[in-house]
C-alpha cells in the first residue's frame, strides 16, 4: 500500500513544479483545459494502437495538449474571441469529440471514461515494471522520470522562466524566445498530465498542478521559496489525501483534492496577514479611528460640550453604537460625562494631539 | 420524418433547445465581461452538491439533485468572490483551485457512495458528469423550462440596467442602479441554468452552452441586442441540430453533438462574421482596389 | 446673487480608516464653471465620488439643490475618468448616448423619438454625429471623450460633475469640450470639473476650488487664483502643521 502513497506524492511533486509557472503566468485554466482534451489523445492513440496501455498513448495524448495550447493561442492572435472565452470553447469542443468517439467506437472495448476522469491511484501498483531488476508499478516509474526531467527543466531554465513570467517585453528585448520557453514548459504540462491521468484522472490532475501553489503563493513573495514550499504543500495533501482515502475507503485523489482546497482555506484565513487577522485589524483600527474622531470634535471650541444624540447625529452613528464608543472612552479617562454632556479631559486633549500627526492632519 | 414527432425526440428536442437559448442569452453578459469560464468551475462544482443531494433522497430523484447542483454552485461563487477579492490570486487561479477542489471532493463522495451498500442505484449519478440527454424525463424538461421562462423573464424586466451595469458599473450606480444586485441576479440565473443542464450536456460540457453563442453573437453584432438575439438564436439551433443528429445517429450523445454544432458554429463565424478572417481580408482588397 | 447649487458641510471620507478629506467646506456656485485643483493624492476623486454618493462619507453633509437624497443625484449628471467602462462591450455610438436619458425612463420603458432626438443633437453639437453607428472600441481617446460628454448631454441636467475630462485628448477636442461647456453655461448649467493643468485653469474657469485634504482657497478666479494659494497647497505634501 505505502506504493499507492508514493505514486500520489511524486505525481504531486512532478505536476506542481511546473504549476508554479503556470500560475504566475496566470495559465491555471489552460491546465483545465489539458486536462480535458488529453482524453481525446488517449481515445485516438487508443483507436491505432488498440492497447491501453500502449506508449503511443502518452505520446498521443501529449500531443493533443500542445495542440490545445496551439488552437487557443491560434484563436488568440486574431483578436476576435477573448483569451477565457477560447479556452472554453477549445477544450468544450474537443472533449465533446473524445466523448462521441468513445461511445459510438469504444463501447465495445475496455476503455473507461469513468477511470480517466476519476483516476483510481489504488490500481497503480497492479501495473508493474521491471527496473535494474526492482519491481515497482509502473506509474512510479514514469511519474519519477517525469519529475526528475521536469525539475531538471525548471533547473536549468530557472532563469528564462523567472524573466519571461514576471517580463516577457524584457526577455523579448535581451533575446530570447517566450514562445519557445512557454511550449517548451507546455509540451511538459501536457506530457505530464497525460502521465499522472492514470493515477490521479483527468480533472483531478489540475488540483495537483495549482493547490500546492496558490497556497505557496499565499505565504511567500520569492520564486525560489515558493518553489520549496509549493512542494511541502504537494507532499502534505498527498499524504494527507491517502491517509484519509485509506482509512474511509475513498478515492485518495479525489481525497487530496479535497484536503489541498481545506489546507488552502486554512492557511487564507489564519496567516498572519490573512483574512481573519486582517479583519480584526481592521476593526480595531476602525474603532480606533472612530474615538479619534469623536476627541477630535470635541476638541473644537463650537462642541467643548456635546451630548451623545449630537455625537450621533455628527457620525451618522446608532445611538447604542454610540454610547458604547463614549462608554469607552469614558473608562480610559479621556472623557468626562457633566450632566448630559461630554468633554474633553486633559489626556483626552493630548490623545487628539498625536491623533492628528497620526492622521497627517492639521490642527483645527 | 417519423423521428421528428417521436416522443423521447421531443422531450428532448425542447429542454435542450430552451436551455441553450437561455444559456446562450444570459451566457453572453459573461462573456463580454470577460468572466466565462466562472461557468466552467460553476459547472464542475455542482458534481459534489448532486451527489450529497443522492445521499440525502436515496435517488436519483430530478429536483433534489438540482437544488444541491445550485447550492454548490453558490458556495463555489462565494469562495471564488472570496479568494480573488482578499488575496493576491487571480481569477483564474481561483477558478482552477475551486473546479478541481470541489470536484474531487465530488469523486471522493461519490467513492463513497458507490462503495457503500447503503445506496443503491449509484449508476445515474455519471450521467451528471457527462450528460445524458436520452434519458431525460418529462420532469427534467419542466425543470428547464421553468428555469429557463424565469430567467429570460428577469432579464427582460432588468434588461436596461443589465446592460448599463455591463457597460459601465460606476456610471450605472451613479444613475440608481445597484450593481452587487445586478450581478448577483446574473449569476443567479447562470447558476439555476447550469444546475437544470446537467442532466442534458453534463457538468463538464456545459459552460460551451453559456460561451459560444454570445461568442457567435458578437462575431456579428456590434449591437447588445442583436448580439443576445443571435445568442439565442444560434444556442437554439444548434441544440435542435445537435438532439437531431443524436437520435438520428447512433453513438451520439446529444449533449456532446449540440457543441460539435455550436463549435462549427464558432468556426464559420470567424471566418464570415462581421469581423471575421474572410470578411476582413475581403474588406482590404475591396480597400485597396477602390 | 447667485445660489449655491452643492454646498459641502464640514465632510470627512476616510480610506481604509485613514483621512482622505478633512472637515472640507466648500460650495458650488450656481452657473460657474469651477475647476478642483490640488496635487495628487489631495482627495480630489474622492471629493467627487462623495458627491456622487459612490463612498460614504465619517461624517458631514452634502446639500445638492438644497436636498441630501439620492433623488437629487438625478440633477447630475457625472462623467467618471477614463477607463472605467468595458470598452469590449457591443454597443454603438448612439446607443451609449441614449443610456443618458434612462435616468428619465422607468424601468423596461425604452427610449421613444424625442430621446432619439435628444441625443442626435447632443452627438451633433460633440460634431459626432458621422459616428454614430460606430463601435465604441473603435474610438480615439478624445472621441470617447466627446461621446461620454454627449451622454451627459442627455441626461439633460443641472449641474456637470466631471473627473478629468481633459486628460490625454487631442487639442481640437479639448477646445470642442471648452466651447460646449461654455455655450451650455449660457444655457444656466453649473459645472463642478478636477482640472490638472494649471496653466489653463485661467483660460478655462471662472471659479477654482484648491484643494489638498481640505480647501486652501476657493472663489472667483480674479480673487483666489494666486501663486501664494496655490504654492500653499502643492507645497504641504503632508498637511501637517
Amino acid at each position: 500500500m505505502i506504493e499507492v502513497l508514493f505514486v500520489l506524492i511524486v505525481a504531486s511533486l512532478a505536476t506542481s513544479v511546473l504549476g508554479v509557472f503556470l500560475v504566475l503566468k496566470n495559465q491555471a485554466m489552460t491546465t483545465d483545459a489539458i486536462s480535458h482534451t488529453i482524453l481525446l489523445g488517449i481515445v485516438l492513440a487508443f483507436f491505432i494502437t488498440q492497447d491501453i496501455r500502449s506508449p503511443w498513448l502518452i505520446i498521443g495524448a501529449a500531443l493533443v495538449g500542445v495542440l490545445t495550447v496551439y488552437l487557443i493561442q491560434l484563436i488568440n492572435q486574431t483578436n476576435l474571441i477573448k483569451n477565457d472565452a477560447s479556452i472554453g470553447i477549445v477544450f468544450t469542443a474537443l472533449f465533446a469529440i473524445a466523448i462521441i468517439l468513445i461511445s459510438r467506437y469504444a463501447d465495445n472495448v475496455h476503455l473507461d471514461i469513468d477511470v480517466v476522469i476519476a483516476g483510481e491511484v489504488l490500481f497503480a501498483p497492479l501495473n508493474r515494471i521491471e527496473i535494474f531488476g526492482y519491481s515497482m508499478p509502473r506509474a512510479l516509474w514514469q511519474l519519477g522520470l517525469l519529475l526528475i526531467v521536469n525539475t531538471g527543466f525548471v533547473a536549468l531554465f530557472y532563469k528564462e522562466l523567472k524573466v519571461s513570467t514576471f517580463d516577457p517585453k524584457f526577455a523579448y528585448v535581451i533575446g530570447f524566445s517566450t514562445t519557445l520557453i512557454y511550449y517548451m514548459l507546455m509540451t511538459l504540462v501536457s506530457v505530464t498530465a497525460v502521465v499522472a491521468f492514470d493515477a490521479v484522472g483527468a480533472i483531478l490532475v489540475i488540483n495537483f498542478f495549482v493547490a500546492p501553489v496558490l497556497t505557496a503563493y499565499l505565504l511567500v513573495k520569492r520564486l525560489s521559496h515558493m518553489i520549496f514550499l509549493t512542494a511541502f504543500f504537494a507532499i502534505l495533501n498527498s499524504t494527507l489525501g491517502y491517509l484519509i482515502g485509506y482509512n474511509i475507503d475513498l478515492s485518495m485523489s479525489g481525497a487530496t483534492a479535497t484536503v489541498a482546497l481545506i489546507i488552502f482555506i486554512m492557511v487564507f484565513l489564519f496567516k498572519p496577514d490573512g483574512y481573519i487577522i486582517l479583519k480584526i485589524k481592521k476593526r480595531r483600527q476602525k474603532k480606533e479611528f472612530m474615538h479619534a474622531m469623536i476627541l477630535m470634535l470635541m476638541s473644537e471650541d463650537e462642541h467643548e460640550m456635546i451630548s451623545s444624540k449630537e455625537i450621533a447625529k455628527h457620525f451618522n452613528l446608532t445611538r447604542a453604537e454610540t454610547e458604547k464608543q463614549l462608554e469607552t472612552l469614558e473608562m480610559e479617562g479621556y472623557i468626562v460625562k457633566t450632566d448630559d454632556h461630554y468633554m474633553l479631559t486633559i489626556r483626552g486633549e493630548e490623545f487628539t494631539h498625536y491623533s492628528r500627526i497620526k492622521y497627517e492632519l492639521k490642527p483645527y | 420524418m417519423e423521428l421528428l414527432t417521436s416522443y423521447t425526440f421531443l422531450i428532448v428536442a425542447i429542454g435542450t433547445t430552451l436551455l441553450s437559448f437561455a444559456s446562450g442569452i444570459i451566457g453572453t453578459i459573461s462573456v463580454i465581461k470577460g468572466q466565462s469560464l466562472i461557468g466552467d468551475a460553476i459547472g464542475h462544482a455542482t458534481f459534489p452538491g448532486i451527489i450529497l443531494a443522492f445521499m440525502l433522497v436515496g435517488v436519483t430523484d430530478t429536483l433534489s439533485l438540482a437544488v444541491g447542483a445550485v447550492i454548490f454552485g453558490v458556495i463555489a461563487f462565494f469562495f471564488i468572490q472570496m479568494i480573488t477579492n482578499h488575496s493576491k490570486i487571480t481569477l483564474d487561479g481561483a477558478l482552477a483551485l475551486i473546479l478541481s477542489s470541489f470536484f474531487g471532493l465530488g469523486m471522493a463522495l461519490k467513492s463513497f457512495v458507490q462503495g457503500n451498500p447503503a445506496f443503491q442505484n449509484t449508476q445515474g449519478i455519471d450521467d451528471y458528469i457527462f450528460g445524458q440527454a436520452a434519458y431525460m424525463l418529462r420532469l427534467d424538461v419542466y425543470l428547464i423550462l421553468i428555469a429557463s421562462v424565469i430567467s429570460l423573464l428577469l432579464f427582460i424586466i432588468f434588461y436596461h440596467q443589465i446592460r448599463i451595469y455591463t457597460f459601465d458599473p460606476i456610471y450605472s450606480s451613479t444613475i440608481g442602479i445597484n450593481p452587487s444586485l445586478i450581478n448577483f441576479l446574473v449569476l443567479s440565473m447562470t447558476i439555476i441554468l447550469i444546475a437544470v443542464g446537467l442532466k442534458a450536456v453534463g457538468a463538464i460540457l456545459i459552460v460551451n452552452l453559456l460561451i459560444a453563442p454570445g461568442v457567435i453573437g458578437l462575431l456579428w453584432s456590434n449591437r447588445f441586442k442583436t448580439v443576445i438575439i443571435i445568442a439565442g438564436v444560434a444556442g437554439a439551433v444548434s441544440a435542435f441540430i445537435g438532439t437531431y443528429i443524436s437520435t438520428a445517429f447512433a453513438g451520439f450523445p446529444a449533449g456532446p453533438s449540440i457543441i460539435i454544432v455550436l463549435s462549427v458554429f464558432v468556426f464559420i463565424s470567424m471566418l464570415f462574421g462581421r469581423k471575421g478572417l474572410v470578411t476582413r481580408k475581403f474588406k482590404k482588397v475591396r480597400g485597396e482596389s477602390s | 446673487m447667485t445660489e449655491d447649487i452643492i454646498k459641502i458641510k464640514d465632510l470627512i471620507v476616510a480610506y481604509d480608516e485613514k483621512p482622505a478629506i478633512w472637515h472640507l467646506n466648500m460650495t458650488l456656485q450656481e452657473n460657474s464653471i469651477t475647476a478642483i485643483v490640488g496635487p495628487n493624492g489631495a482627495g480630489k476623486s474622492t471629493l467627487i465620488k462623495s458627491i456622487m454618493q459612490l463612498i460614504k462619507p465619517v461624517s458631514g453633509e452634502i446639500h445638492i439643490n438644497g436636498s441630501k437624497s439620492k433623488k437629487a443625484l438625478r440633477d447630475i449628471a457625472y462623467v467618471p475618468q477614463k477607463g472605467e467602462v468595458n470598452w469590449e462591450f457591443p454597443t454603438t455610438v448612439l446607443d451609449v448616448v441614449l443610456m443618458g436619458r434612462y435616468v428619465h425612463k422607468g424601468w423596461i420603458k425604452r427610449p421613444n423619438k424625442e430621446d432619439h432626438k435628444i441625443a442626435m443633437s447632443a452627438l451633433r453639437e460633440m460634431k459626432m454625429e458621422a459616428f454614430r453607428n460606430r463601435q465604441i472600441s473603435e474610438l480615439s481617446g478624445g472621441q470617447r471623450q466627446r461621446v461620454f460628454l454627449a451622454r451627459a448631454i442627455c441626461q439633460d441636467a443641472d449641474i456637470y460633475i466631471m473627473d478629468e475630462p481633459l486628460q490625454g485628448i487631442d487639442i481640437t477636442t479639448e477646445k470642442l469640450i471648452i466651447e460646449t461647456i461654455k455655450s451650455l453655461q449660457e444655457q444656466g448649467k453649473s459645472f463642478l470639473i478636477v482640472h490638472h493643468n494649471l496653466d489653463t485653469v485661467k483660460e478655462y474657469f471662472d471659479h477654482v476650488v484648491i484643494m489638498n485634504k481640505t480647501i486652501f482657497a476657493s472663489g472667483k478666479i480674479s480673487e483666489v487664483w494666486t501663486s501664494e494659494n496655490i504654492d500653499k497647497a502643492y507645497s504641504e505634501v503632508s498637511a501637517v502643521r
